[in-house]
């Protein structure tokens, strides 16, 4: 039951990139100090507007959980003396509970003996009571990541707080801060309805805020109202011919940005539909925040859409946003023009200018070992060629050494947004090849967790290596991601280096790449210590990433801890092992290759192992044991190298029975050392066998 | 509404919110809060309201007089309130009705905007102002300058002029808009904004900037040793222009950009630490005043 809670806190505009942490905030806060406080609820509801943080607290009862606590004194034999007195131990004990001694009891506490105490009850108090005490601290404590003074007041918050709303069903919860009393009186739209709303109950808050504040207050409803207008437009007065651009990113910003929202269509000149579609679109999103229309083939339209903030218009709001996007779209062609006059080379050589990284030289820096390091990847997987690889490779050094020229452009400086896509662009324009300007687009993929990755070859190795070459020098640099700090978002470009890899089925060792990339670093930077354990670092740090990726999916991680034990380092090779092996579980019976490995493993121990003498083999079993790894040796080593995993499994499930035979009739622990001895070296080649493909005895099995 | 007659009606306006009324800086600078009626009266604790007309030079902003509203000279109207009053969105909303904005038929919405000027060490929170999506105001609440955090808390409105007249006299470019009846604000500045276009991209001696750069430094240090704030503080503003200028040449790479940039934000720090200590040995005559 009990009764509902509302308190709201009333702001200056707040920035729609605060609002969920604020919102988030409020809820923890609140549970918190609700809980702490004893008292009962069944659900905390948040809501953010541009002028306020929301909390409903449904069901709060109305009285708070009572107390039992036992309060514990001396020990019994210090708080009575030999005639059974209370001493003066006991009787200062009793007055600090202002109590007589005979009011206390004997409490056991285990395993330390009897004590003298009391079983105190605190009855619940009213929740009423608490609720002014209890919102000040969660106000108090609400912390955000940009937080701001104002006037002389001693508080920090995201934007100033100009009232608070304190509702407990009907009954105002009273508290001060600042120069702030809390109230039932709340604030609609800052122009529109400017006159204070008294709320009577919680239960007018929502309806009275929408029809005597016009400000709808959950932003839940206000992404739903846009989007049932520009669906509107679309279906009944464009009927179809047009489709609104609805970036996400763009949509979560307007809802936001407005109490109550409402979209009209506004028009520019054609004369800037000769820019290109995606340098058009960002300039009409980026600073108005205005979505763009396409026209039925895909292209820009001269229509844009407004979301204002519930104004009737009566053409002053059309017009105005009219002519701030043509002034707009005129820098944007003035930039455009500007990129125009230059080329390639001249971007290049400004690239000298940028710095990658303080003590890790320049982008021009970065751009030239892209080239090295691409053209090493391509190297590294000699043994399976890539198709049409001359091409590849001369496509790679263009790529590289073009890929970040698009950063020095008047363009991406004004519109950051279009970093690759400008690139992309301007390669075209000039003549480029288009495998090499996609590649520039392509190596910045993935930009974000489920992005596209690159589509061919040149653009995700030039993205593998675009990654790898940042991951290693921040590590170089001592910038090596820790807890949820990850500034340099080097776990998404890790995780975007195991995608692309295992798209394009590359099969390289990652040490390698990483070592060579680190002695391109080391040729023009020196670096103080640890470079040896940089590989390694790396090397772990993406390894982890294709667990993370593995897990995320649900997938088996005992079986990718297993593949690792084999040493191997290459993402692909791993992954086609995974997959070998969760065929294999899939449809035969692991244990079959899991039990007589693990009785390999237990019983050699960690000693040093000699070579088997084969002359002191004795017994049928041991022998037969022998010959089958002999056999299978070079013939699982075949398989390895032809990734034919499948079939390593069956020969490794072959030989399971032989060792399970040897086991059984074989005794190992001989009376005579040296034939123990070479008991446990030939088990020892059996593990080595194992192991070649994954330590087997690290899988979870069901043991029954 | 005229521009001259914009700039009459605000200072009117904020005459009667107990500002008072000042007037430009005799020197160039960047914008309205390198005055020293911002950039050193924000210190300390003295209450503080004021209003003035800054006029403004960005030199990387010319556009040759090409573009409809970007040019490296404009004029900013400035209102500093210490500390910042609790109804001070109203009473800037009170300006813009004041100038005869009928703040019910159009669409006033307040984004977010974090202000900072790396060169003064100076950082705010607050928003841009957007008047049917016209960026008109800039609203800051000032947290740091010269690397000091400030108490109180001063609110800084910023009027884009030519902007909110473009919106008053529903004109597309700075360059149509009337200064008076007879005159517009391109008869005085369109041919101004080429010249000085052509002279901050193209004809500015670099030799000469740099030099001065160095010599303004130089007599910096000399004065803040004889403990000339003020005349300091002017010296602060004359390294920002030379360094702003420098920039418009693309003569200072990505990196001495850095340089140049702690340098004058050192500059400011000194500066600032003087004017509060300076200050204090007054006894805030301001504080003071306020009392009475």
């Amino acid at each position: 039951m009990g009764k509902d809670l509302l308190f709201e806190i009333g702001t200056e505009e707040l920035p729609p990139s605060c609002m969920e942490e604020g919102v988030t905030g409020l809820r923890k806060v609140l549970e918190n100090k609700l809980s702490e406080s004893r008292l009962e609820f069944r659900d905390i509801l948040t809501y953010v507007s541009p002028r306020r943080f929301v909390a409903m607290v449904k069901g709060l009862g109305e009285v708070q959980k009572s107390k039992e606590e036992i309060v514990t004194g001396p020990p019994k034999g210090i708080a009575f003396d030999k005639n059974g007195r209370p001493t003066k131990a006991a009787e200062g004990f009793a007055r600090s509970l202002n109590l007589k001694v005979s009011d206390l009891e004997e409490i056991e506490i285990k395993g330390k003996g009897i004590y003298l105490g009391k079983s105190i009850t605190e009855e619940g108090k009213k929740t009423k009571d608490l609720l002014g005490n209890i919102l000040k601290d969660s106000l108090l404590s609400l912390s955000f990541s940009k937080q701001m003074t104002w006037s002389d007041y001693d508080i920090k918050f995201i934007r100033p707080i100009r009232w608070i709303l304190a509702l407990y069903d009907s009954e105002i919860i009273r508290f001060n801060i600042i120069n702030l009393t809390s109230g039932n009186v709340t604030f609609g739209h800052r122009t529109l309805s400017p006159t204070a709303i008294t709320i009577k109950n919680t239960g007018d808050y929502f309806k009275f805020l929408k029809s005597k504040g016009g400000v709808i207050v959950d932003s839940v409803k206000r992404r739903e109202l846009i989007l049932k207008q520009i669906n509107k437009l679309e279906e009944k007065l464009w009927k179809g011919k047009y489709k609104v651009v609805l970036n996400e990113d763009l949509l979560k910003d307007v809802v936001n940005l407005v109490e109550i929202p409402n979209t009209i269509t506004g028009n520019f000149p054609r004369e800037f539909l000769y820019m290109p579609k995606e340098l058009l679109i960002e300039a009409i999103q980026y600073h108005q925040k205005y979505f763009a229309v396409l026209d039925k083939s895909g292209n820009v339209s001269t229509k844009f859409i407004i979301v204002q903030n519930g104004i009737k218009d009566t053409g002053g709001v059309k017009k105005g946003n009219e002519r701030v996007l043509k002034a707009r779209l005129t820098d944007a062609a003035f930039f455009y023009e500007e990129d125009r006059k230059h080329d390639f080379h001249y971007w290049t050589e400004k690239l000298k200018e940028v710095i990658f990284f303080s003590g890790l030289g320049s982008m021009y820096d970065k751009a030239a070992r892209l080239k090295k390091l691409s053209l090493h990847i391509t190297n590294l997987m000699h043994g399976n060629s890539l198709k049409g690889e001359e091409d590849i490779s001369s496509d790679l050094v263009s790529a590289s050494l073009l890929c970040k020229c698009d950063l020095v452009t008047s363009m991406v400086v004004e519109f950051p947004a279009l970093q690759g896509i400008v690139g992309r662009q301007y390669a075209r324009e000039k003549g480029e090849k288009f495998a090499v300007a996609d590649a520039i687009f392509e190596h910045y993929l993935p930009r974000f967790a489920d992005d596209i990755l690159p589509s061919t070859d040149v653009g995700l190795i030039l993205s593998i290596a675009d990654k790898i070459d940042t991951i290693t020098g921040m590590f170089i640099a001592g910038k090596i991601p820790s807890g949820s700090a990850d500034p340099f978002a080097l776990r998404r470009k890790a995780s975007g280096v195991v995608l692309s890899i295992l798209k394009g089925k590359y099969d390289f060792e990652l040490a390698d790449l990483i070592d060579y990339n680190l002695k391109l670093y080391l040729e023009s930077f020196s670096s103080k210590d640890t470079e040896s354990k940089i590989v390694s670092e790396v090397r772990d740090f993406i390894i982890a990433r294709l667990r993370f990726l593995l897990d995320k999916k649900g997938k088996r991680l005992d079986v990718l801890d297993a593949i690792l034990q084999s040493g191997c380092g290459s993402i692909t090779d791993i992954g086609l092992r995974y997959a070998a092996i969760e065929e294999f579980i899939l449809n035969k019976d692991i244990k079959k290759i899991y039990f007589p490995m693990t009785r390999c493993r237990n019983i050699i121990g960690k000693k040093e192992f000699g070579e088997v003498k084969e002359k002191l083999l004795t017994e049928e079993y041991e022998k037969k044991l022998f010959s089958s790894i002999e056999s299978k040796k070079s013939k699982i080593k075949d398989l390895v190298i032809k990734k034919d995993f499948a079939s390593v499994l069956i020969e490794l499930d072959k030989l399971g029975t032989v060792v399970d035979q040897f086991f059984d009739k074989v005794l190992v622990m001989d009376k005579d050392e040296k034939i123990k001895t070479n008991r446990i070296n030939l088990i020892k080649k059996a593990v080595d066998l194992y192991m070649t493909m994954a330590d087997f005895s690290r899988l979870i099995v069901d043991k029954g | 509404m005229n521009f001259q007659d914009i700039i009459f009606n605000l200072q009117r306006y904020w005459a009667k919110k107990n500002c008072i009324i000042k007037q430009p800086m005799d020197l160039e600078k960047g914008a309205g809060t390198f005055n020293p009626d911002t950039f050193l009266r924000c210190l300390g604790p003295e209450p503080w309201n004021v209003a003035y007309v800054e006029p403004s030079r960005r030199p990387t902003d010319g556009r040759y007089g090409q573009n409809p509203f970007r040019t490296q000279f404009y004029y900013q109207f400035q209102v500093l309130l210490k500390p910042s009053p609790d109804n001070v969105i109203d009473l800037y909303l009170g300006s813009l009705k004041n100038l005869g904005i009928d703040l019910k038929s159009h669409d006033i919405r307040f984004v977010e905007d974090d202000w900072q000027s790396p060169t003064i060490g100076a950082a705010g929170l607050g928003w841009e102002v957007w008047a049917d999506g016209m960026e008109v105001t800039q609203f800051t609440y000032f947290q740091q300058m010269g690397g000091f955090a400030l108490k109180p808390v001063s609110a800084e409105i910023t009027y884009g002029l030519e902007r909110i007249a473009m919106y008053l006299q529903d004109k597309d470019s700075f360059w149509d808009l009337s200064w008076s009846d007879s005159i517009s604000y391109g008869d005085l500045h369109l041919e101004s904004e080429k010249q000085w276009s052509v002279y901050n991209f193209e004809v500015a001696s670099i030799d000469m900037l740099l030099d001065l750069f160095e010599k303004y430094e130089k007599e910096f240090r000399k004065v803040m040793k004889k403990g000339l704030v003020f005349v300091g503080c002017e010296y602060v503003l004359k390294c920002s222009h030379v360094f702003n200028l420098l920039d418009a040449r693309e003569a200072i790479s990505v990196s001495e950009r850095t340089s140049y940039i702690s340098r004058v934000r050192d500059l400011a720090k000194v500066l600032c630490s003087a004017y509060l200590e300076q200050r204090e040995k007054m006894g805030y005559p301001l504080l003071k005043k306020d009392k009475k």
